[in-house]
């Protein structure tokens, strides 16, 4: 509930909508991977580089945590099948040989499976939540607004005054 | 650009950059190496100093200098090494697992069971104490050919049998001055001489007879007199009678004593030199420690190896791990043990000996290394002067195994020593055989050959340690065997030796005859101390001889004058018939028929 409280507040405040379809998108990578992994760390470097929301960003990534506990086994499955596949073979030796590389634990099952699953997912996911955001505001903003439980969360209170609808591309 | 990039944020990650930065510079050497110190120490159980820690982050290789490992039980350190390299897995640290692929490890020293001469002769400086400790050991580890004074064996052990004869002896003593003082009490007494005197009265009375009354008279005065004999008879006989008992009692007495001194000596020499006394038993007394103490040595080297060999139980992850696909030579991941070591390569030094060499699939927990053992399958040969290695191992089949061949041909050694034995000038010809399959069974033998030695047994003193010397000493050569069966974990091994048999067959002699010479003077002592006591008693028996003579002259005395009464009243008696039988006749040639 307060994830999806945080998320209609984000929809209709102020920010653009890839500053809140990239949190979500990159939430995915942090949530679907083992936390404590490298790549997690150049994902929260880019969390703090990029103007995105991070709140949104924090809530989402332990959302999908909660998720990929479901979806172990098949990120399992899918890591396997991507490590073992004959072609990348040789791309995965090469990084074998590398300290980093194997400290980023790519050659693990998990990582391998939640990475490609969350790039696979977030990738797309990123446009296509832009775009979707973007059709919400301005076509579902106004009714939303005058339904009388959204109106009592007082979810289109904002603090800068910026225009509800449009905003930053 | 500025709607897209966060300036705080690239504040925050530039200043977390450079506190890494300065931390990977300054802090993560000194941290590593504390952390490193204090898990090893804990781990080990016996304190771990590292002079020096250096990582670099470019290959992720990390470099200790100056590792030493304390000896819990001695001063200095157990392990010594100078210069330790190695890249660790990355991403099993992550997982608190340390896994090494390659491993440099130069200038290690260890502490051997073996105490060679060169570390006997660095350190003069203790000898006083130590020579002060094998003093204070001598008398338990020499017991075996203690033997005592004789002398203190005979008073120690207080010769009951002799102080029975003794109390024997002062016995008699009391009847022969009993029967002694009876019998010069008799011999003073003047009644034999009256009743001799008296007799030859009455011979006299009874020659004058002159009639029949008179006859009838002087037959009741003899009658009378051979009363008071008869009186006298069965006193001195009543007197005997006591006597013979008494010297009857004596007499069994020392004839039961007669033979104490064999007895006394049969009883202590079963005592003091028991059948159980053999050279075996005396060999096991003096050199029973000494095999002892390589088996505490093993086990005190196992001990401090152990630590190495125990695995831990790892906790179970909150998430689903994941699989590690390998595409080189390191195992699987989840797989992996908290320590494993790909290969190292060793050089060092131990006691003046140095080698090189190479540590291979070591493990903490060696049976999940299996699926990667497939990957060490060959042989390997080395030689060094006149010792010959070589190692076969296939861990490729569905029975991996590992065969170790090792030879030494000759090797010439100044000096060795045991705890006590030193063996100087020593060629030792070695082959040993070991085994180890994927069961992880140790199966192996091997025989060690000394020739040529020249033993020494150590500052001899005391007279049993010269004796030991002298045994020791012409001991020319002994062979060495040693087996090894069980598992890595839970070796079991025996080591044999000839020695034992060498020394006995020396020491049997030697032993043989100390206790030929311990047994002739204890024999000696013995005997002289129950002889002085059977002679005491021998003379008081001739005491009693002298009392038994004395009333033989008494009767003798007795029965002459019995004899002569009878004698005379025999012949007055008959005197007296024909006399009557005269005149009778007379008196009948006067009538007339």
């Amino acid at each position: 509930m307060n994830f999806l409280v945080k998320f209609l507040k984000a929809l209709n405040a102020s920010e653009a909508p890839w500053q809140l379809s990239l949190a979500l998108s990159l939430a995915l990578v942090p949530g679907l991977t083992p936390m404590l992994s490298l790549h997690n760390l150049v994902v929260l470097f880019l969390a703090l580089f990029l103007r995105l929301h991070l709140g949104l960003f924090l809530s989402f990534a332990l959302l999908f945590s909660g998720v990929a506990y479901l979806l172990d086994p098949l990120l399992d499955s899918l890591g396997y099948a991507i490590l073992t596949a004959p072609a990348l073979q040789s791309l995965f030796e090469g990084w074998y040989q590398s300290s980093l590389m194997r400290l980023a634990a790519f050659n693990n099952t998990v990582v391998m499976g939640g990475l490609v699953l969350s790039l696979a997912v977030g990738i797309p996911g990123f446009f296509i939540l832009n775009r979707l955001i973007r059709l919400y505001r301005f076509k579902l903003q106004a009714f939303v607004e005058k339904l009388p439980l959204i109106g009592s969360l007082r979810l289109f209170d904002f603090a800068d005054g910026v225009p509800l609808s449009g905003g930053a591309k | 650009m500025m709607k897209i990039f966060r300036i705080q944020g690239l504040a925050v990650a530039a200043l977390l950059a450079a506190a890494l930065t300065v931390f990977i510079l300054y802090f993560l050497d000194p941290l590593l190496k504390s952390l490193l110190e204090k898990g090893l120490s804990s781990a080990l159980e016996r304190q771990v100093s590292v002079g020096k820690l250096e990582t670099a982050l470019a290959d992720f290789t990390i470099r200790l200098e100056e590792v030493a490992v304390q000896d819990p039980k001695e001063k200095g350190a157990a392990f010594w090494i100078r210069s330790v390299t190695f890249q660790p897995a990355p991403e099993l640290l992550l997982e608190k697992k340390l896994m090494i692929r390659e491993m440099e490890i130069r200038g290690l020293k260890a502490r051997v069971p073996f105490a060679f001469a060169e570390e006997t002769e660095a350190s003069a400086g203790e000898e006083p104490k130590a020579e002060k400790k094998e003093e204070e050991d001598s008398p338990s580890f020499l017991s075996g050919l203690s033997f005592p004074d004789p002398r203190k064996v005979v008073e120690s052990d207080g010769l009951p049998g002799v102080a029975k004869a003794k109390a024997s002896a002062q016995a008699l003593t009391g009847i022969k001055e009993r029967w002694k003082g009876k019998i010069d009490a008799e011999l003073s007494n003047e009644e034999l001489k009256t009743m001799e005197a008296e007799a030859k009265a009455l011979e006299k009375r009874l020659g004058s007879i002159k009639d029949a009354k008179d006859l009838l008279a002087a037959k009741k005065e003899a009658e009378a007199f051979m009363k008071k004999v008869e009186g006298y008879k069965k006193r001195v006989e009543t007197m005997q009678k006591e006597f013979r008992s008494d010297y009857a009692a004596a007499q069994k007495e020392a004839k039961a004593l007669r033979d104490l001194p064999e007895a006394e000596w049969k009883r202590i020499k079963e005592e003091y030199l028991p059948e159980e006394y053999t050279t075996m038993g005396v060999v096991q007394a003096l050199f029973g420690d000494e095999t002892a103490g390589y088996v505490k040595t093993a086990a005190e080297l196992y001990d401090r190896l152990a630590p190495y060999l125990e695995s831990e139980e790892e906790p179970a992850p909150p998430r689903l791990p994941g699989r590690y696909v390998t595409y080189g030579e390191l195992p699987q991941v989840e797989e992996a043990p908290l320590f494993y070591l790909g290969r190292a390569l060793v050089d060092g030094e131990l006691n003046g000996v140095t080698f090189s060499g190479q540590i291979r699939s070591l493990s903490s927990d060696p049976a999940k290394m299996a699926p990667m053992t497939a990957l060490f399958q060959g042989t390997e040969e080395g030689k060094y002067d006149n010792a010959s290695a070589s190692l076969v191992y296939d861990h490729s089949g569905s029975h991996p195994f590992a065969d170790l061949r090792l030879e030494i041909d000759g090797l010439a050694k100044e000096k060795l020593s045991l705890d006590r034995i030193r063996f100087n000038d020593n060629r030792i010809d070695l082959t040993a055989h070991m085994t180890v399959d994927g069961e992880r069974n140790l199966a192996g033998a091997g025989t060690a050959l000394f020739t040529k030695t020249s033993p020494a047994f150590q500052q001899a003193k005391s007279k049993e340690e010269k004796l030991v010397a002298e045994v020791v000493e012409s001991v020319k050569g002994f062979r060495v065997d040693g087996k090894i069966g069980g598992t890595v974990s839970a070796p079991a091994l025996s080591i044999t030796s000839d020695l034992d048999k060498k020394l006995s067959n020396a020491l049997g002699k030697v032993i043989d005859r100390e206790k030929a010479a311990f047994a002739a003077k204890l024999e000696k002592e013995v005997k002289a101390r129950a002889g002085t006591e059977i002679a005491s008693l021998t003379d008081q028996l001739g005491g009693l001889d002298g009392v038994r003579n004395a009333f033989s002259g008494r009767e003798e005395g007795r029965k002459a004058i019995e004899a002569m009464v009878e004698k005379a009243l025999k012949k007055e008696k008959k005197r007296l018939e024909n006399d009557a039988l005269k005149t009778l006749e007379k008196s009948l040639k006067g009538i007339r028929f």
